[in-house]
Order: C-alpha cells, then structure tokens, then sequence
C-alpha cells in the first residue's frame, strides 16, 4: 500500500503535466467529495443509515467519508483499430481525518475496436467499472458489473448491442477486491448484457443476466455455491421535463448479486433477492430534482444467519437555483427494512443546503455546500445496528441533527 | 498507411473463426462458416477514427436525395486548419471561435484522412468534445457536425456547436444523443466563416486549397435523385422548428431572456 500511495502523487504529477502539455492527447477525468461536519459536542459526525440495505442511503449531508477517484485515458486510432488505455486510482477515508485512508487503482485496463476479425466489435481486457448505471441521491449502482475481467461489447445484433463478459475473483468481490491470492473463496462470473432495445419511441430495455460459481470448498455448506441472476432497465427520455426515467425489476438467487455482480460468497441458491426500482430526473426551468421509490425483498440466509426481509425506500432530492451560481437544495428520504421476526427499522432523514454552483442545473458541478441534516429513526433501528446505534455514537438517541461543508465535483 | 499481414496460420484463423462465428464478432454466421471466416482488412475500410470517447470521425452513407459528393479529395492538414480555425459560432457569449486551437490541431490529420479515403457516396460526420471555457474542470461540450465536399468547397453543417451533455452523463450516467447537421433540415447552430453567414445559419462552404478546389472542379456532379428543400422551400416548418428549439433553450435556463428574444427576432426575419 505504501507504494500505492506514494505513486499516488507522482501519478497526479503526471497527469497535470500531460494535460498541460497536450491538452486534447490524454483524458483526464474524476470525482470527488470531502468536507467537514459534526454532529453534537463530544461526539464524532454521524450519518444515518439503516444497515445492510441494498438500496443505499440518501446521501446529500450524510456522507461522513471522503472520497475521490482520478482517471487518465489515452485513446487512438492506430491502422484501423481505435485504441483505448484507461487508469483510474482512488483515495478513500471512512472520517474525515487525517491518516487512515487508503488508495488502490480501480480500473487498468486496454480495450480496442476495430480488429480486421470483427471490426464491429469492442474487446477488452482488465480492471475496469462495467456496464455502470446508478441512482445519484442514493449513492448506488443497480447495475454494476466492475471487476477484473475480460469480455467484448458492442455487437450490433440489429436493433440491440449485445456484451459478454467474463469476470474472475480471487475473494469472490467484484468491487475493491484485494486480488492477493490469500483467499480461499475465489469465484468465477460470467454476464450477457444486452442493451439498446427499442421498445418505444424515447425508450429502451436493457436485459443483464449474471451466473456465479464459487470455486471453492465451503465449510458450512461443503462446496462454493452458484449463482443466478437477471436485470431488467428500463429508460425513457422525457423531453418536456428535461430528463428521464429508469425502470428496474432484478432477481438474483445464490451466490449472484441483484446489480449483476458477486453477491453473497456463500450464500446457497435457495436464497433468493428481489427487488423493484423506479427513479425520475427532471429539469425544467430552474426546478431539478431526482427522485426514488424502491421496494425489495431477501429469503432467509442460514449460512450466514441473517433473517428473511423485506425493504422499502422513497425519497428525493430537488433544486431551485435563484441565480445561476446559487441554488437552494433539499433531500427527504424515509427507509425501512422489515426482518422476519423482529420489529420494523424505520428512518427519516431530510437535508437542507445553501449551495454555489458552476450553473443552475441540478446535475451541474463544481458544489460548494453548506448543510443541515435532521433524521428521527426508531429503537428497532437502533438494536438491529447494535450497541453503538444507528450512529454509532451509542447514545441511545432516536433523532439527531448534523451540519457540516461538503465540495463535490465530477469532471 | 500500411495494410495488416494477413494472418498465416490456419489453425489459429479457424480458431478465431469458430470463436467469431455468429453475432460474437457482429458477423453473419453463413459468412463465417463458408469462408473459414476470411478475415475482413479494417485497415483498408477504415471509416471511423475515435480520438476520445466522445470525439470521432466517421464515414456514413450519404444523407437520401443528396447528389453525389465530390471525394475523394487530399488535403494537407494544414491547410484545412486554416480554414476550420475561421468558423466562429453564435453563442452566450457573442461571436466565438468553433473549434478551440488544441482541438482542431489534433481533429485535422483525422479529419483529412476521412476525407480522402471517403467516396462520393459518403457523408463525414464530426463528434467533438472538448473543455473550451473554463479549462481542466470545465463540462466538455460537443460539436456535432456533417461534413462533405461539393463544387464551392468542403461544406460544414453543424446542428450543435455546444452541445452540453456531460454532467448528466456523468452524473447519472444518461448517454448522450447526439445529432449531426443535415441538408434537409436546418439545427439550432449558427456558424459564420470570419463573420461571414454561409448559406443557411448552420451550413457553411469553406474554401479548399486550389490543388483540392481543381480537383473537386473537375469532378463531374450530379444532380440529387430528388430536389433537397432549400432554406427559403424550408419556411415555416424550419423556423417553426428553431423558435421550439430556442423556447426548450430558454425554458432550461440555457439562454438568457435577452438572448431568446434577440435570437427570436433574427429567426422571425427570415419569414
């Protein structure tokens, strides 16, 4: 990791010195958010969440971490193939402190079309995100196919593109995998990914399916477990909102996650995921906003002793910018996950930020906010996260209050 | 630019052949299977050059009813920089340059090969994405053009000459639309050549250097299968379409309320 880490500098170096010097010749692109915040005296910040949700969190002044990502790409067109180089390293910080942090590259990877064998088809080979389709408010990808792997994309089947894709894992994560041969549950994946469907005008269907195989002995259930799933994503242009809507319904059993990933190593393939997913970006005027409404469900996992349960989330986030560098946004998002047997998790959160931006759209960045997060969750929350709470802070409370500064910017 | 070795190994063309046959390598089966999958030379059909992942260039089939293009043509990249780095396009901001001096310096090379490996039968289309304003962490915006030559020089369509689509891309990862300049309809993009209009807002003829203007010249034309409508057969439905566009601007908070109405009364003119 020191080495990682040391790189990490020269690698920026690098890059500002290749932007600066062929401004067009190398791609340079990235996230990032960071800021401070507190929550009460003698406490550290806290974020609310309900745990081991699939459908992550609101996010809007309830991100504790820091995060950000930076990508260089190198693309040409050398004899007829059109090359592409892609590098991407991160850094990570659970607080906001210093130390503790940690960077790793996230994507290396070579991809080329163009080849005289099948000049219509992309090829690639690496470490790479794959196939990426999210929801922003809440900090989560439903389709998430990332990892090291191998595959080709962009074949026209007539009227759809068809990918195939091969994924490999020596732990059995697609994502953040440390890949040093310690683990002794490596796993195999393998996804179509078929996208493109015309169904109706300003629409299109994209079907995933994912097979898992675990290729390992497992203690408990005596054999790595398999895995099976299937994605279908809907998207609609609605031009007199100026945005659009994406449609999910996603099953997965086994060993195979709902975003077309890994899922849960060892879990048998009598367990079964499903889950549905409606979100709806708009922007009219001065008036953006995305907003969500998911609802799933998870079986009983005896392997991993976790009760069957099902879910639900419903929130958004909007904007109104009052002059084109200053806008006011809000977020309200309600979660709850209900388990077999044990009381109902209930969370409200709400956010309210002042913020400066390089225009007035809700999706435009650079953001310099300022913000205050209220939430009010109950006991059952509170035990099913254990004895430190909801927040972590163990203080028994059932409600809170955070302020803080948040940057974030894509470029 | 040299032509790939065929590949002399049996064994391995079969092997690749099998693996390619049907919709993996995007060709038809029967192809596969009866030639032993001969493989196709991209080298020698290069129509597409990607420079990034939203800047290419490509060769399409011209647009239907348009008469027979005057390619191939050589250019000298130079030359054609000259010339492209004249176009100034109406923007926010007034009268800008179209092509930032970085951008076109490494469009042109590209840009000339297309041209010269291009046929009459093909149109050039043009996606450009650069940051132009604002540097590093500015959103790119894109020009999306057609391009092709015809007997009063290389002509230029431009249906967007900032097209903003990068912060929902990355944001929400919605992908772009992108939609190039056409004969037959007129876009939202008004470009001059040193502030001079072309022939319709969008369209502009930019002169060749005179060893390419001779040959273009000399090249015998054709006349469209079908008259293409002109800007004044255009009327009403052409201005009908760019007074929603320039409203859908302004309802976005893309343009100013001056803006819009200057912009307006221009189009209001040309009734």
């Amino acid at each position: 990791m020191k080495t990682i880490r040391s790189a990490v500098p020269h690698a920026l170096a690098l890059a500002a010195a290749l932007v600066a010097s062929q401004a067009q010749a190398v791609d340079f692109d990235g996230y990032l958010r960071t800021g401070p915040g507190a929550t009460s005296k003698d406490s550290a910040r806290a974020c609310y969440n309900l745990g081991s949700l699939g459908g992550g969190h609101y996010r809007l002044g309830n991100e504790c971490d820091f995060y950000g990502e930076f990508g260089l790409a190198q693309t040409g067109t050398t004899e007829g193939v059109a090359w592409k180089a892609k590098v991407m390293f991160n850094e990570y910080n659970g607080g906001t402190d210093v130390g503790g942090s940690s960077s790793s590259f996230e994507q290396m990877y070579v991809e080329g079309k163009g080849f005289d064998i099948a000049p219509g088809t992309n090829f690639w080979i690496g470490k790479r995100f794959y196939g990426r389709k999210d929801v922003h408010i809440l900090d989560t990808f439903f389709v998430r196919m990332d990892g090291v792997g191998a595959g080709a994309d962009q074949i026209d089947l007539g009227g759809a593109k068809l990918g195939v894709a091969y994924f490999s894992s020596d732990s059995f994560k697609g994502f953040g995998d440390p890949g040093n041969g310690a683990s002794k549950s490596p796993g195999n994946r393998f996804n179509v990914d078929v996208s493109e469907i015309g169904l109706n005008p300003g629409g299109a269907l994209r079907v995933t399916g994912t097979v898992t195989q675990g290729n390992y002995d497992n203690v408990t259930a005596g054999k790595g477990t398999s895995g099976f799933g299937l994605s279908l994503q809907h998207t609609q242009d609605i031009a007199s909102l100026g945005g659009g809507n994406t449609l999910w319904l996603q099953y997965a059993q086994g060993s195979a996650g709902l975003d077309g990933n890994f899922g849960t190593a060892n879990a048998e393939s009598s367990v079964k995921k499903v889950r549905l997913v409606e979100s709806l970006a708009w922007q009219v005027g001065e008036f953006g906003g995305q907003a969500v409404a998911l609802i799933g469900q998870q079986d009983k996992d005896d392997i991993n002793a976790t009760a069957k349960f099902k879910e639900l989330s419903i929130g958004g986030r909007a904007s109104y910018a009052l002059t084109k560098n200053f806008k006011l946004v809000g977020e309200l998002g309600y979660m709850q996950k209900k388990p077999d047997g044990s009381d109902t998790q209930k969370l409200t959160k709400f956010t309210f930020a002042p913020t400066l931006s390089a225009g007035p759209g809700f999706w435009s960045r650079p953001e310099l906010r300022l913000y205050v997060t209220t939430a009010k969750w109950n006991e059952a929350a509170n035990t099913a996260s254990g004895l430190g709470g909801l927040t972590g802070l163990g203080n028994g409370k059932t409600s809170g209050t955070s302020y803080g500064a948040q940057a974030e910017i894509w470029f | 630019m040299e032509e790939a070795s065929p590949m002399k190994r049996p064994m391995l063309r079969m092997a690749l052949g099998l693996l390619c046959a049907g919709v993996l390598c995007g060709l038809p089966a029967a192809r596969a299977a009866d030639t032993g999958a001969a493989p196709v030379r991209a080298d020698s059909k290069q129509r597409q050059w990607r420079l990034h992942d939203f800047t290419r260039i490509e060769l399409v089939p011209r647009e239907p009813g348009a008469p027979d293009n005057l390619q191939p043509v050589q250019l000298q990249a130079e030359a054609l920089r000259q010339q492209l780095a004249l176009l100034q396009y109406s923007g926010r901001s007034g009268s800008q340059a179209l092509f930032a001096s970085d951008e076109l310096a490494e469009l042109v090379g590209p840009l000339a090969q297309a041209l010269e490996r291009a046929g009459p039968a093909d149109d050039v289309l043009l996606l450009s994405t650069a940051r132009r304003e604002g540097g590093l962490l500015a959103p790119p915006t894109a020009i999306t053009a057609r391009l092709f030559v015809q007997r009063d020089g290389l002509e230029l369509i431009v249906h967007d000459a900032r097209f903003e689509f990068y912060e929902a891309y990355r944001g929400a990862q919605i992908q772009p639309h992108f939609v190039f300049g056409s004969r037959a309809a007129a876009g939202p993009a008004s470009i001059a050549v040193s502030g001079t209009p072309g022939r319709r807002a969008d369209w502009v003829s930019i002169a060749l250097p005179s060893a390419a203007a001779a040959a273009a010249a000399a090249a015998p034309a054709t006349m469209p299968s079908k008259p293409l409508p002109t800007d004044n057969a255009q009327g009403s439905d052409d201005i009908e379409r760019r007074l929603e566009t320039l409203k859908r601007l302004r309802e976005k908070g893309l343009i100013t309320e001056d803006e819009y109405q200057q912009k307006r009364r221009d189009i209001l003119q040309r009734l």
